[in-house]
C-alpha cells in the first residue's frame, strides 16, 4: 500500500470528517497514525538464530505428561482386569443366539423332584412283566428286547 | 514410572489371556477330560489331554451312500455287555436299512448265528434304531449349554479312515459321550454312551465301510404303524384324548419331536399313541401315552396314586403304569430316579 493511497480517503468519510466542523483532533491521533505507517513498510525480518533454543532452554520441563493416570500401573491393571472379564463373559454370537431360541429345563429343587416321584408307587418289575408296547419303546433307544436277552 | 518393578501391561494382558476363555475355543487349552487314543476299551475316567472345542458337526452315515459293517455293544438287564454286529445299508436318498447279521452273548465269546427272534426284532425296529438309538446331535444350544467338548489331538484308525475322538462332558451329569468320526469329512463312525459312573451303556464302532454298494434288491425300512407330528391342541381331536405333558424334565432338556402314531388296534384295546421325545441335545427321553379300553394289569383309578412298574434293560430304564384308562410311558438312558421324576410329574 503507497503513501497515495493513504492520503485518498474515501468521499463518504471525507464528508463525514468535514461535517465534524472545528471539533478538534485528538493529541496523540497523529502519533499512532505515523506508527502504523512505520510498521506497514517493514521488511519480513528473520528472527536470530539461536532465539528457539534460548526460549527452549527457559520452558518448564513437561513433567505433567508422567502424572497423567494413562501412566500409572493401577490403569493398566484395571484395564488387564476389564479385557479379562470381557474374555471370560464372551460368547461367540451364535451359540448365544441359538441358546436364546430354544427354552431348555431349569435346574429343580430336590423338594419339587421328590414330590413328582411321590405321586406314584413305583416297585422293580422283571423285563417280561413290561408291556409289548412298552419293551418296544425301550427296544427304540437300543435296549435289548426280552428275547434278544434270553 | 520409569524402574518400575510391574510387568508390562502387555504381558499382564497375555497372562489373562492364557488364562483361557470360559467358553471353549479350538485353540484353547484343554481340560483333564476323559479320553483315550486307540481303538481299544475307552474309560470316561481316563484322564489325558483334549482340545476343548465348540461342538463339532457330524455327517450321518445314514445319509450316504455306503454300507456299513459296525460292531454293538449293549448292555443286557443282567448287566452284561453283549456284541452284535449289524449292516447298515442306505442309498443317500432318505432310504436305510439296519440288519444284524452275527451275535455274542458276552464280549469274551465269538460271534454266532443270530435268532430268528433277534433278526425279526431289528426288521421290526431298524427305522428307530438308526434314528433314535444312533447317536445324533440335538439343537445346538443344548449341546453347547450341557456339555463340554473336547477333541483328542491323537487321531484313531476306523475301519481303515483316520478319526477324531470328541468326547462331550455332561454338565448335568447325565452321562458323557464319545464320537469317532472321519477327520476329513465329518462321517460319524463310532460312539459310545456312559452311564454316569463311567460304565459303558452303548457303544457302537464301524468296522468295514463301502461307499460304492450293491443296492440292487434291497427293502428298505418303512413304519409299521403310520405316524405323522403332533401339534397339540390342534391335533387333539385327531388324537381322540387330552395328553398328559410331563411338569418336570432334567436340567438342559427340551422337547425335540410330538408323533402321533396310529396304534389304535395294534394291540387290543389300544387307542392311538403320543410319543413325545426329549432331549438334552445327546440323551433322549421318550414319554408316550394312549388310551386303554380294556385294562389289564395295573388298573388304577383316576386321582388316586399310581402303581408303576419299572425295569432296568441294561442301558435303557423303562417306566410304565397306567391312570385311569390312561397308559404311560417313560423310557430313557437317564438314571432311574430320573425316570420315576418325570413319571411323577406327569400324574395330577
Amino acid at each position: 500500500m503507497s503513501t497515495s493511497q493513504h492520503s485518498e480517503l474515501p468521499a463518504a468519510l471525507r464528508q463525514d470528517l468535514s461535517a465534524l466542523g472545528g471539533v478538534p483532533a485528538p493529541a496523540e491521533l497523529w502519533e499512532r497514525v505515523q506508527i502504523a505507517r512505520k510498521l506497514e513498510v517493514l521488511e519480513p525480518v528473520a528472527a536470530p538464530a539461536e532465539l528457539w533454543q534460548r526460549v527452549r532452554a527457559d520452558l518448564p520441563t513437561p513433567q505433567r505428561h508422567l502424572h497423567h493416570p494413562i501412566f500409572r500401573p493401577i490403569f493398566w491393571l484395571a484395564a488387564a482386569a476389564v479385557l479379562a472379564l470381557g474374555i471370560l463373559l464372551w460368547q461367540p454370537p451364535a451359540a448365544s443366539k441359538a441358546a436364546h431360541s430354544l427354552a431348555l429345563s431349569a435346574p429343580v429343587a430336590e423338594s419339587s423332584r421328590a414330590a413328582f416321584r411321590a405321586r406314584a408307587h413305583f416297585h422293580q418289575a422283571a423285563p417280561a412283566e413290561m408291556s409289548d408296547v412298552a419293551r418296544s419303546l425301550a427296544g427304540a433307544l437300543g435296549s435289548l428286547m426280552v428275547e434278544d436277552d434270553a | 514410572m520409569r524402574g518400575s518393578p510391574h510387568l508390562p501391561p502387555v504381558v499382564l494382558g497375555l497372562l489373562f489371556l492364557a488364562c483361557g476363555p470360559a467358553q471353549p475355543t479350538a485353540s484353547s487349552a484343554g481340560t483333564s477330560l476323559a479320553l483315550s487314543s486307540g481303538s481299544g476299551s475307552v474309560s470316561s475316567q481316563a484322564q489325558t489331554s483334549g482340545q476343548q472345542i465348540f461342538v463339532p458337526e457330524f455327517v450321518y452315515p445314514e445319509d450316504q451312500l455306503l454300507s456299513a459293517h459296525r460292531d454293538l455293544q449293549v448292555r443286557n438287564s443282567s448287566g452284561v455287555l453283549e456284541r452284535m454286529q449289524e449292516v447298515l445299508l442306505a442309498d443317500g436318498q432318505g432310504h436305510s436299512r439296519l440288519d444284524v447279521i452275527q451275535y455274542s452273548p458276552g464280549l469274551m465269546q465269538p460271534y454266532q448265528s443270530p435268532s430268528s427272534q433277534l433278526v425279526l426284532n431289528y426288521e421290526n425296529r431298524m427305522r428307530f434304531l438308526i434314528r433314535y438309538r444312533d447317536a445324533h446331535l440335538g439343537a445346538r444350544a443344548a449341546l453347547l449349554q450341557n456339555y463340554r467338548w473336547t477333541e483328542d489331538p491323537v487321531h484313531v484308525q476306523v475301519a481303515g479312515v483316520d478319526c477324531v475322538r470328541y468326547t462331550a462332558q455332561s454338565k448335568h451329569d447325565m452321562g458323557d459321550v464319545e464320537f469317532l468320526a472321519d477327520a476329513q469329512t465329518g462321517l460319524l463312525l463310532g460312539w459310545t454312551f456312559f452311564a454316569n459312573n463311567g460304565q459303558i451303556l452303548l457303544k457302537l464302532e464301524t468296522t468295514q465301510l463301502n461307499f460304492a454298494p450293491n443296492l440292487t434288491g434291497v427293502v428298505w425300512s418303512s413304519p409299521l404303524v403310520g405316524d405323522q407330528p403332533y401339534v397339540d391342541p390342534a391335533d387333539r381331536a385327531l388324537l381322540g384324548y387330552t395328553p398328559r405333558f410331563p411338569q418336570y424334565l432334567p436340567p438342559g432338556f427340551y422337547r425335540q419331536e410330538s408323533w402321533l402314531r396310529f396304534s389304535a388296534g395294534f394291540y387290543p384295546g389300544m387307542s392311538d399313541m403320543l410319543v413325545e421325545i426329549y432331549s438334552d441335545g445327546l440323551h433322549l427321553v421318550f414319554v408316550a401315552q394312549h388310551e386303554q379300553t380294556q385294562m389289564g394289569q395295573g388298573l388304577q383309578f383316576a386321582n388316586k396314586v399310581v402303581d408303576v412298574r419299572q425295569t432296568d434293560l441294561g442301558g435303557i430304564r423303562l417306566a410304565e403304569g397306567d391312570l385311569g384308562n390312561r397308559r404311560l410311558y417313560v423310557s430313557s438312558m437317564l438314571s432311574m430316579v430320573e425316570i420315576q421324576t418325570i413319571f411323577g410329574s406327569l400324574l395330577d
